[in-house]
């Protein structure tokens, strides 16, 4: 469903990525492991068609999306729901609204509906009610589950999760893993998340890649990650920071 | 040899930045344009948007209004009470409040109290992903953001800019004729005399351009704004400075050219 070929992409001096190609199949959940800046969420805006890059492909079913204007990326944008790092759900708005927001721009629902629809979402994420809150007074375990909800309402064939358990204690960040995979379950969809949190990887993957230096480095499902002898993948997958992927301070 | 050239290598940066700067503005209005005119209108966005900028100003700008119209009748009369005219300043406040003073403060006003605002909330979207968050759910960030603003101050500004020219020209004439002891037969007689309906016009036409002119700029410096609380900041900072010495410039042009458009000869 996903292809991108030989994506090039470079902020200033620092060259992001140098030459990414990956291959994520209809109903695959893939997770993209991989340090702190190193291009996972840059790769993962590429998908969305929010970031152009400085040269190769993206293709959503059989289309490059890269010569694309904004107004021609959208039936594609419909495709693919994001859930961001921080949730970026809009704080002017309440739950309900920023669930609805997809819906009410469509505009094929009647308000009843759309009220209806909210709150089937509000269910499938275990927080039935929670329609006029803002989202200021909402956990981050919350946010990410009110940001899953605005993605999935719209029926979107693929999501794509950036970080999904960043900053959340073990028990909602598991909470979140077992949203994650009860979605690609229930809704057959094509699951793209990036993550460094190596014990959701290894919960809700079919399959992951590391990218290093910008490039996908390593491809395989979490049994093979654990068996890796790789030093990079090693060093990685048990955090260790003396070896090939020495932290400097 | 360094310091010689950094000098000019520094004002070549600045007119390059400066033209980026403009290359960018001009993409943002064809966007805009090509939006208000095929794209759908959120009408309920637009009528927030008339709440905010509109309703939510006319306490600042009718005592602006009020006090500039006190002041500069005040300094006409003492002015022209020098050589005997004192009894003019009903004309000279009126012409000067509908076809400079009244359009051009309140759109320095508004530039300080609007465009700050609509820098610093789109700027804060942008830095919460939450214009990403917008694009990613298929919706475009100028058909949501700019042409709501862009709409609502096109009605607001005329409006705005009309209410302070009425309190600022009733100000002056409580003044004039209560404390300067000036005939109001006179004043008003001046007043009708000396301003026409091409004076409010001009003037009503200034209001509609610096409105555009604000909200475009401001709503630049949010879209562009960099990460970060500092980036917010610079933005809603830049958002002011830019859009009022963008006023300011774009008046001296406006001026001439409604001259030459509104004349008689």
């Amino acid at each position: 469903m996903i292809q991108v070929e030989k994506l090039e992409k470079t902020f200033g001096a620092q060259k992001t990525l140098r030459g990414v190609d990956l291959s994520v199949g209809t109903g695959e959940n893939l997770v993209i492991i991989g340090r702190s800046g190193s291009g996972k969420s840059v790769l993962l805006k590429h998908i969305a068609g929010l970031i152009k890059p400085d040269s190769g492909r993206v293709l959503i079913d059989g289309c490059d999306l890269v010569p694309l204007t904004e107004r021609q990326l959208v039936p594609f944008r419909k495709k693919v729901g994001i859930v961001f790092q921080n949730a970026a759900l809009f704080d002017s708005l309440n739950v309900e609204a920023n669930i609805a927001f997809p819906l009410r721009e469509e505009r094929l629902l009647k308000p009843a509906e759309i009220r209806d629809r909210v709150a089937q979402a509000l269910d499938w994420v275990e927080m039935p009610g929670q329609q006029r809150k803002m989202p200021s007074q909402l956990s981050g375990g919350m946010r990410k589950r009110v940001g899953l909800a605005r993605a999935l309402v719209a029926s979107p064939e693929a999501l794509m999760y950036d970080e999904p358990t960043a900053g959340l204690d073990p028990i909602v960040a598991d909470s979140i893993n077992e949203l994650i995979i009860h979605v690609c379950g229930k809704f057959k969809v094509t699951s793209l998340t990036v993550t460094h949190d190596m014990v959701s990887a290894y919960k809700i993957a079919d399959r992951i890649v590391m990218l290093h230096e910008g490039r996908i480095h390593f491809s395989g499902t979490p049994a093979e990650v654990q068996a890796c002898q790789d030093p990079v993948v090693h060093d990685f997958v048990n955090g260790i920071s003396r070896g090939r992927m020495a932290v400097e301070l | 040899m360094e310091i010689v050239l950094s000098f000019p290598r520094h004002v070549g940066r600045s007119v390059f930045e400066l033209l980026r700067q403009f290359g960018e503005i001009t993409f943002l209005i064809r966007e805009t344009l090509l939006s208000v005119l095929f794209q759908r209108k959120r009408w309920n966005l637009i009528l927030f948007q008339i709440y905010t900028i509109g309703v939510s100003s006319q306490g600042v700008i009718l005592l602006t209004g009020a006090f500039v119209g006190l002041v500069f009748s005040a300094q006409m009369f003492w002015q022209l009470g020098r050589v005997g005219l004192a009894t003019g300043v009903g004309g000279v406040v009126a012409n000067a409040m509908t076809r400079e003073m009244g359009p051009t403060i309140t759109a320095l006003m508004i530039a300080g109290r609007v465009g700050a605002a609509i820098a610093a909330e789109i700027a804060t979207m942008k830095v919460t992903e939450q214009i990403d968050a917008l694009r990613a759910m298929a919706t475009h960030p100028v058909d949501y953001l700019v042409v709501p603003r862009v709409l609502a101050v096109m009605v607001c500004l005329p409006i705005l800019t009309a209410q302070a020219v009425i309190i600022a020209i009733f100000a002056a004439y409580l003044l004039c004729t209560n404390i300067f002891m000036v005939d109001p037969s006179y004043f008003m007689n001046n007043m009708v005399h000396y301003t026409t309906e091409r004076d409010v016009l001009s003037g009503l036409i200034k209001a509609f351009f610096f409105g555009i002119i604000i909200v475009l700029v401001a709503c630049y410096k949010g879209l562009t704004s960099q990460e970060g609380a500092e980036g917010v900041g610079r933005a809603t900072t830049d958002a002011v400075v830019a859009g009022s010495v963008a006023v300011i410039i774009s008046n001296f042009f406006i001026t001439f050219l409604l001259e030459a458009l509104l004349s008689d000869g």
